[in-house]
């Protein structure tokens, strides 16, 4: 078929609803006629009729003489409307016309008869013609009426089986089970996925009622449906179970949908059926793995917790004993000993944080210049040794626990006098605004390369390029979570070649 | 008369060091110091410490068997352990718990600990 006659059939579908369609609304391409005549002048004459009806440039006839010819020309061509002499010389035009009906010719007939000719023409009707007419008063006017009803009649048809073979090639296609049935249930079609999903072929399924496919349990819910589906509504069942030929029970979800016939009564239901255990499958899976999750997670949980505690006391041993001799002697080997226990204990408290155990304690309004000043006196050994300048601007009063504010601090500080340039030179300012305090701690080191600026703040991810191996890792993350749990953030403010610039905010009093 | 309830045999050298004072008694257990409870009550107890993760009993179970014996209501004591959870200190808070310190790392902090436990005392008297 070319997209010209499918154009025309889509046309024709459309005006199938107007009062008094015209030939020219139903055509819209030259229409191809053949005339089945052995009379010359005959050919002539409708020649003359379709001139008048068309115009002449509005169609194209070919003309066969006999059966074989017309035969041979309706196999290589198209035609629109077929015109056959009942009374072909030799032959009847019946015999014609019963064959034109055993084979795949779908071409509408016209039976062409001579006069007085009523029985010709209804037993012509019932072998499949689509319309007679009388020689004698054939003119443009009777012809064109027949065409148009021919040929629309021919267009609606054409376009209600485009629409059932579009309708069953999605049927065909589709992976879910699509079945229709009448209001008692019995199956009118079944799809390729239903025999897939159930096990049944269509053949053995059509006539049978869908009774079949539902479990025992899920009978009343189905006669429910029915029932509200009867009653026009759309139902739809999230999740319900059907029967396959096995016995095997499937998890689907189901929407069945009424079907209404011209004047909206219910006459049956199309039921959507989607095989959903894949989808059960993989949400049990999850189940289960989110279950194992949350009891590795307890686990962790647990060993977080054995760790920090149970390693606390001994570190606290070792650094109360390492306090106590640093205070007679000034060996070397004592104060790096208390570094390193010193480390030790910050890791313990990053083990506390992760584990979640080390809360925010009670919060209470703070003088940070005092804290900062607290954090300069503790830091004082380090800063000596690198040489490090100290730059402290009016600090805020802010809202926090003092222990934990104290940690922040340290780390912030202690970073700038580690990672500082040389000698280290480190600014401590603070502001008010908008109810939040600022406190900026600025160094000036070679600034924090862009890889490095958010896994600073990860738990032992300390960059390489910082070369001092000294830092436990969880500096910047302890000091981040501390402040997130006071309703405060640490952040990389600003960071260059020329040094960085970290903030600590927290709430104002 | 201060009860020291501790098992690390470390801190109780400690708290020998920084509280200075004769009139400590010490007990290795929750169990030991609540059998003494049993038989002697109450009575000259000025001051009770006690960590809180013990072998045995824990301190805060003690701490409740202190305050069910007569005269033990109102005795004073004090938590020196690692850090409590939050639902350990509300615990503590029900109990009537005079102080929950955080075992310190440096011997400054024990002298300030011992500061605070001769003040609970004196608060007490």
């Amino acid at each position: 078929m070319t997209a010209a006659r499918s154009g025309q059939v889509d046309r024709a579908g459309e005006s199938q609803n107007e009062v008094a369609p015209h030939l020219e609304d139903v055509i819209k391409s030259k229409l191809r006629f053949l005339v089945v005549e052995d009379e010359p002048g005959d050919v002539s004459i409708l020649r003359s009729v379709l001139d008048k009806a068309l115009g002449s440039e509005g169609y194209q006839l070919d003309a066969a003489q006999d059966r074989r010819a017309a035969r041979a020309a309706m196999e290589t061509n198209r035609f629109d409307v077929v015109f056959l002499d009942y009374d072909l010389g030799s032959e009847s035009g019946f015999v014609f016309l019963r064959d034109l009906h055993k084979g795949d010719f779908s071409a509408p007939v016209i039976i062409l008869t001579g006069k007085g000719a009523e029985e010709i023409a209804v037993e012509a009707l019932r072998l499949g013609a689509s319309d007679y007419l009388t020689k004698a008063e054939l003119d443009a006017s009777t012809l064109t009426r027949s065409l148009l009803r021919i040929l629309t009649v021919a267009s609606l048809r054409r376009a209600q089986y485009m629409a059932e073979a579009r309708l069953a090639a999605a049927a065909r296609g589709s992976q879910d089970a699509i079945v229709t049935k009448d209001l008692s249930g019995n199956i009118l079609s079944w799809n390729l996925a239903a025999q897939h999903m159930f096990g049944w072929s269509a053949e053995e399924m059509l006539g049978k009622n869908i009774t079949k496919i539902v479990p025992a349990d899920k009978q009343e819910e189905w006669e429910q449906l029915m029932a509200d589906v009867a009653r026009g509504y759309t139902v739809s069942k999230p999740r319900t179970k059907r029967r396959k030929r096995d016995g095997a029970i499937i998890d689907v979800q189901l929407t069945v949908n009424p079907i209404l016939d011209n004047d909206g009564v219910v006459v049956g239901a199309v039921g959507v059926t989607h095989d959903i255990g894949p989808m059960i499958a993989l949400e049990q899976g999850l189940a289960t793995r989110q279950q194992q999750l949350e009891i590795d997670n307890l686990l962790l949980k647990e060993f977080g917790h054995v760790v920090a505690h149970d390693l606390r006391e001994p570190v606290r041993a070792l650094m109360v004993r390492l306090d106590h001799l640093s205070q007679t002697s000034d060996d070397v080997d004592v104060r790096e000993a208390m570094a390193a226990a010193t480390r030790l204990r910050t890791m313990l408290d990053g083990f506390e944080v992760m584990a979640g155990l080390q809360q925010a304690g009670e919060v209470r309004e703070l003088d940070i210049a005092e804290i900062v000043q607290d954090v300069l006196d503790g830091l004082s050994q380090q800063a000596a040794a690198r040489g490090a300048e100290f730059e402290v601007g009016a600090l805020p009063h802010m809202w926090g626990d003092p222990a934990q504010v104290y940690t922040i601090l340290q780390n912030l500080i202690g970073n700038a006098i580690k990672y500082g340039g040389d000698p280290p030179r480190v600014a401590v300012t603070g502001r008010a605004a908008g109810g939040v305090g600022e406190i900026r701690i600025r160094d000036n080191g070679g600034g924090i390369p862009a890889p490095y600026r958010e896994r600073i703040f990860q738990p032992f991810q300390r960059g390489a390029h910082f070369g001092d191996a000294s830092g436990t890792g969880l500096g910047l993350f302890v000091a981040s979570v501390m402040a997130l749990r006071q309703g405060g953030h640490v952040r990389l403010e600003e960071t260059s070649p020329e040094g960085s610039t970290f903030l600590l905010e927290l709430p104002l009093p | 008369m201060i009860w020291i309830v501790e098992d690390n045999s470390f801190d109780r050298d400690i708290y020998e060091m920084v509280l200075a004072i004769d009139d400590i008694v010490y007990f290795h257990s929750g169990e030991a110091a609540w059998e003494s409870l049993q038989e002697h009550g109450c009575a000259g107890i000025d001051l009770v410490v006690t960590d809180d993760r013990l072998a045995g009993m824990m301190g805060l179970e003690l701490i409740g068997k202190i305050r069910a014996t007569p005269g033990g209501e109102r005795v004073p004591v004090c938590i020196v352990a690692a850090p409590l959870s939050p639902e350990d200190r509300a615990k503590a808070r029900g109990l009537g718990v005079a102080a929950v310190l955080e075992k310190p790392y440096t011997l400054a902090g024990w002298e300030s600990i011992a500061d605070r436990l001769l003040e609970l005392r004196r608060s007490h008297d």
